[in-house]
């Protein structure tokens, strides 16, 4: 046991050492005015900026009164060597400040709030940085300082495959501008997977959807633990954000005697001809399929309702 | 020198503040929703700083800079020339762009209209004011567009910075279902649908001649739109008091109303005559939330407190029926008498919650930090109940008393129903070492379940309550605290869900005319309880290079389900490099493995009428009974080798890997693939087999210079599932029939197996495989000289459904000639080009010529022959089904905007 701790501990010794791009600290504050003699194109689209704002008209801190120092941390190395990437903290690919410490310049401010589960969270164990997603050198946004003008499309920057989901049959209506990722997700860090701005699936879904809450007398179990047991929540061949296509869908759980368990086909499609040879036109392989009986699927309140119909 | 508000007394007056009536909101990341105000048009919102400007050079380096993953940054555009200021000291600047509209094709279509509003008029694309006044901080922005239409939308934000933020916003969305409805209804909206003229509630008494007539009716009425629109406002305060406490104050009221599609149905069984009907949508929901936040450098604490009100101003939907349905089981009502039906539609509701989120560094443990959340909710409605059927008269065969319309049939007369949910998450995160990070949690999400409802008739009784002894035994049944008549009169009296017991002279079957064993006599108060444990390491090989090891565990206890505890252990393996020189790379794999206890078909003994009666076995009862009964509704739930898919075993594996590339100086590539393995090994019918999806994306994004620029993107997605059934051959479960079980233990155990074949026969079994297959291409670039810029993009969205079958056995030759192997596709194809051209007169006049052309193809065979009629079956009895919804239709449409920007 002591051998392989000792292994373990010289393999630890061995291993490369965090890059330490921190400023040095004999580096000391130069002033926004120091800054802006080089950086004016800078300075003009960060005027605009939230950052901007408060730093110079309201600071909460001495700290933020330094504005650009603020964020990027003393300044004179930076101005006597200003190729240096380690002579100041950046927030780009081309600084050499950690992620870690970028993220933590950020949160020096802007810890706790809706950050709280920053810590330990998805986009925070994927080496994410503040300024993966935003950027707050310029007022590209409307909103949020984000490195692009919309949120979704920040998201969409990794997240393709959700991009793509957005634009089938059904879908919520993000591409029309009436939703965005963060109306369900927290990016910021969630204790839900995945980053669900509630302590459940459901109770996410029910802020919009309110009426399906209930609780209903009759009530759906699959229904009531995840709504994603027959939703897709992003975008689906289906209709309404279906998983897959009714009767079948339905069927996957439900096997009981009589017409639950039935097979059904191209035969009882509306388009063949009622007296046909093998025709048997069914309800279950039209229109609203299951849901031309059992309507209230999501619960009902109604006495005789256990089955949804009513 | 500010003054420290000691945290106690701080905490009690906001949680106070928090439960009164407060001022209602737009959200933030963890609290709320309303993220954005914006519509097709303005997808991005309004930022008033930047409308109809160019792109700009972000700042000194001429390249963009590019993210810490590598992508790069996109370009600001450039600030708005004309910033005014005021002697008061306040700075301003806004915008109005406004035009004409002119929309070319079928712009009633539902693809088109489905959540936005483009009509042919006068047009306000969007505005903007946004003023600052540097002395005191204050500030205040509004934005808005579309004023007038149902997707128009208004913001506005104020305060003062980093003292407080006022922030409200009103936002419509439309939702537009469909636009081929062929109505019959007049009162569509409301909560009582009328036939139009021509139609006989009831029927005429010629069944041939009301499908004649309802298909004319409809015809007549083609191309009725069914939607609804939500109206949303909110406000909300953001308050902070020095660094360290801050207030979040939220409401929001919102409005639905409008229609859509419906359907009903009459009688029991398998059901009778389906008709669409239109469900009234009129709903208010409010919602209200304070939220205090304390944090330092070493804690962070998040106390919430909210309520969300929904009110539903329709609390029924009465449909008059155009079909003669004549009543199965139930007597009393002559033909025609079933005129008209009632739904009980979606019960106000209340629900609060009370939520605290908390943090604490723990520098001394390792560099620890430990978060802890803990959550109690409550979701409650007690809605009046309606009586079975509005329809007097309905009496059942053996039970004494016709009071089913009216509530003196209910066990109650309120819903009274309850669910409460706690939830609790303890998370530690160590970092022993810089290389080297821990990660523990454990979260318990709970619900209870506090509704009951027994449906027993408390005013009925039997005429003969014992169907094991010999003649007329006058009396009730007696269970859950309940002694009447029990089972449910069912889709308004026209079928029966009732315990009916022995009416047939002794020596006859004592069970023959109803005392089934499934009909439902209790709701079923489903609960569950899920509890997570987690543990996860990653070890950093470098400075931007991590490898993360995962395991977790979660398990499920469940009410009243087929399994009472399920459990899936997952093991994940990530690994993250942003140190190569040409990009970053994201992959993990996690493999999860869910099993459980005994799966138990039937689970729902307690709820259904064999926990009233005795299994009608023969022996133990003597009733004179001189032929066996048949037990498949005492024995039979489902086909007893069927695994409903959300508990059953599961072995999973999912892989995600992106790459971002970075390409020169000024193009980046992005790659990224899920692939998601998905079995079910002990399932046999339902979910079988491999499920499988993988999506395959890649970006490219190049960004030369503040001139120009290009972007393109490719999505390919595919998965497969399979799910197999057995149909049963006949419904008898008979001890000693003829291929049937030779014992009572054979037909318990065996006619819900299809194995033994008695009932069902796994020689009829039958698959359903079902592919998705979707593809999303789009292109687009921009490109200013000058004073003009132009703008150019393409998208291209198909997606496309197979589904193919192996038919049943037992399927007759013809059906199953005519159901060949599969159904046409399900196909949906999109298309987007989009152009425009803007171009600034001066810095205070601009024009923008804007061309959108749309296209919009569907295939489902679902609606596939219901465009001639929407009466489907033999025209000379009860329809098969009544779809009055035509379905989605192919459109085009084109878009043409002439719009003037004026800056203020």
């Amino acid at each position: 046991m002591a051998k392989h701790c000792l292994a373990a501990l010289s393999l630890l010794l061995l291993m490369p050492h965090l890059a330490a791009a921190q400023p040095k600290e004999t580096a000391s504050y130069v002033g926004e005015q120091a800054c802006l003699q080089c950086h004016v194109i800078e300075a003009r689209h960060f005027a605009h900026t939230t950052h901007a704002h408060a730093f110079r008209s309201n600071p909460r801190n001495q700290m933020e009164a330094r504005v650009c120092e603020a964020c990027h941390g003393p300044g004179s190395r930076h101005v006597t060597a200003p190729t240096d990437k380690t002579t100041i903290i950046g927030f780009t690919r081309e600084s050499a400040t950690p992620v870690a410490q970028q993220t933590a310049q950020c949160l020096s401010c802007h810890r706790g709030e809706q950050r709280l589960h920053w810590t330990g969270s998805a986009h925070q164990r994927q080496d994410l940085s503040c300024s993966d997603c935003h950027n707050p050198m310029a007022r590209i946004s409307a909103q949020g300082l984000l490195r692009k003008a919309a949120l979704s499309e920040v998201c969409y920057g990794c997240h393709q495959q959700q991009r793509a989901e957005f634009r089938r049959r059904s879908h919520m209506p993000l591409p029309e501008g009436k939703m965005t990722c963060v109306d369900c997700h927290n990016p910021h860090g969630s204790p839900v997977r995945p980053l669900m701005k509630a302590t459940s699936v459901n109770e996410v879904c029910y802020a919009c959807h309110a009426e399906k809450r209930g609780p209903f007398i009759w009530e759906h179990a699959p229904v009531r633990e995840n709504c994603m047991n027959c939703h897709q929540p992003h975008g689906s061949n289906h209709d309404k954000l279906l998983v897959s296509a009714r009767p079948y869908l339905c069927q996957q759980c439900h096997g009981n005697l009589q017409h639950p368990s039935v097979f059904y086909g191209g035969h009882q499609t509306a388009n063949n001809v009622f007296g046909q040879p093998g025709v048997a036109l069914n309800s279950r392989m039209i229109g609203r399929s299951c849901q031309n009986c059992h309507t209230q699927i999501h619960g009902s309140n109604h006495p005789a309702g256990a089955r949804f119909q009513r | 020198m500010r003054t420290k508000i000691p945290f106690r007394l701080t905490l009690i007056a906001l949680c106070l503040g928090g439960v009164l009536d407060a001022p209602p909101a737009r959200a933030d990341s963890a609290t709320g929703h309303d993220t954005v105000a914006g519509n097709a048009l303005n997808p991005a919102g309004v930022n008033p700083l930047t409308a109809g400007q160019p792109e700009a050079r972000a700042g000194l380096m001429e390249d963009a800079e590019r993210t810490p993953t590598g992508l790069l940054f996109d370009l600001p555009r450039e600030p708005t020339p004309r910033i005014r200021s005021f002697d008061s000291g306040w700075q301003a600047f806004g915008h109005v762009e406004f035009g004409l509209l002119s929309i070319d094709g079928d712009r009633r279509a539902y693809g088109f209209r489905r959540y936005k509003d483009l009509d042919n008029g006068l047009y306000l694309t969007n505005f903007g004011l946004s003023a600052v006044a540097p002395k005191s901080a204050h500030f205040f922005e509004v934005t808005g567009g579309a004023l007038t239409r149902d997707d128009q939308f208004v913001a506005l934000v104020a305060g003062r910075y980093n003292d407080y933020r006022v922030r409200a916003f009103y936002n419509e969305t439309p939702h537009v279902f469909t636009t081929t409805f062929r109505s019959i209804y007049d009162g569509i909206g409301s909560g009582n649908l009328t036939l139009k003229s021509g139609l006989t509630p009831g029927g005429s008494g010629s069944l041939a001649q009301d499908n004649l007539d309802v298909a004319a009716v409809a015809n007549a009425n083609a191309g009725t739109e069914l939607s609804l629109k939500r109206k949303k406002g909110g406000l909300s305060l953001d308050k902070h008091w020095g660094e360290q406490w801050s207030l979040y104050v939220y409401g929001t009221s919102e409005n639905r109303k409008g229609a859509r599609p419906f359907a009903s149905v009459w009688l029991a069984g398998g059901g009778t005559a389906p008709t669409e009907t239109v469900e009234p949508i009129d709903y208010d929901t409010h919602e209200l939330g304070a939220r205090v936040s304390f944090r330092d450098a070493g804690q962070a604490l998040n106390v919430l407190v909210s309520a969300s009100l929904f009110r539903n101003a329709i609390d029924t939907l009465r449909f008059e029926v155009p079909y003669r349905v004549n009543a199965a089981v139930t007597n009393g009502i002559a033909p025609g008498g079933f005129t008209a039906g009632r739904f009980d539609l979606y019960p106000d509701n209340d629900y609060y919650q009370v939520r605290a989120d908390y943090g604490l560094e723990l520098p001394q443990l390792w560099n620890g930090r430990l978060t802890a959340v803990a959550a109690w909710s409550t979701s409650r409605q007690n809605d009046r109940l309606i009586p079975y059927t509005a329809i007097p008269g309905v009496t059942l065969t053996n039970v004494v008393g016709s009071n089913w319309n009216t509530t003196d049939a209910l066990s109650r007369q309120s819903a009274d129903a309850r669910i409460d949910a706690d939830s609790i998450d303890l998370g530690l995160t160590l970092r022993p070492l810089p290389q080297l990070g821990a990660r523990l949690s454990f979260k318990r999400f709970e619900t209870r379940n506090k509704t009951e409802f027994l449906a027993c008739n408390p005013n009925a009784s039997y005429a003969d309550a014992d169907p094991y002894t010999a003649g007329a035994q006058p009396g009730v049944l007696s269970a859950y605290g309940c002694s009447g008549v029990w089972g449910r009169l069912i889709n308004d009296g026209s079928g029966s869900s009732v315990v009916l017991g022995n009416t047939a002279a002794p020596g006859a079957n004592a069970l023959a005319n109803g005392a089934a064993g499934n009909q439902v006599i209790r709701n079923i108060p489903f609960d569950h309880r899920r509890t997570h444990y987690g543990l996860a390491a990653d070890w950093r090989l470098a400075a931007a290079r991590t490898m993360e090891f995962g395991y977790e565990r979660e398990e499920y206890r469940r009410a009243h389900r087929e399994r009472d505890r399920t459990w899936e252990d997952k093991y994940r393996v990530a690994y993250v490099d942003r140190g190569l020189d040409s990009g970053t790379l994201r992959i993990a794999y996690e493999h999860g493995d869910r099993r459980g206890d005994t799966y138990v078909t039937d689970a729902y003994h307690a709820f259904v009428s064999q926990t009233l009666l005795p299994l009608p076995a023969n022996p133990p009862y003597n009733g004179g009974v001189t032929t066996a009964p048949n037990l498949a509704t005492w024995t039979i739930h489902m086909n007893s080798r069927l695994r409903k898919h959300d508990l059953a075993d599961r072995r999973q594996d999912v892989l995600n890997a992106r790459y971002t590339h970075m390409v020169g100086e000024a193009m980046d590539v992005s790659v990224g693939a899920q692939y998601r393995d998905v079995q079910y090994p002990s399932s046999e019918y339902g979910r079988t087999g491999k499920m499988r999806s993988g999506s395959y994306n890649a970006d490219l994004n190049y960004q030369p210079s503040e001139r120009w620029g290009l972007f393109g993107f490719y999505s390919y997605a595919d998965g497969k599932e399979r799910f197999r059934g057995v149909p049963n051959v006949g419904a008898a479960c008979i001890v000693g029939a003829v291929g049937g079980p030779p014992t009572l233990q054979d037909a318990i155990l065996g006619c819900a197996d299809p194995n033994r074949g008695y009932v069902f026969n796994v020689a009829n079994a039958y698959s359903i495989d079902s592919k998705d297959r979707n593809q999303f291409v789009g292109v687009g670039a921009r490109y200013a000289v000058g004073a003009v810029r132009t703008e150019l993009s393409y998208g291209h969205a198909e997606g496309r459904t197979r589904i193919r079958y192996a038919v049943p056995a037992n399927l007759a030759a013809a059906s199953a000639a005519l159901a060949g192997d599969g159904l046409p596709d399900i196909k949906t194809t999109e298309q987007i080009v989009e152009g425009q051209v803007a171009w600034s007169v001066s810095p205070r006049i601009g024009w923008r010529l804007l061309v959108r052309h749309e296209r919009g193809r569907y295939t489902d065979w679902h609606y596939a022959g219901l465009e001639s009629s929407p009466v489907v079956g033999n025209p000379a009895a009860l329809p098969v089904v009544t779809v009055l919804d035509a379905g989605p239709k192919d459109y085009r449409a084109t878009t043409f905007g002439v719009f003037v920007l004026l800056r203020l």
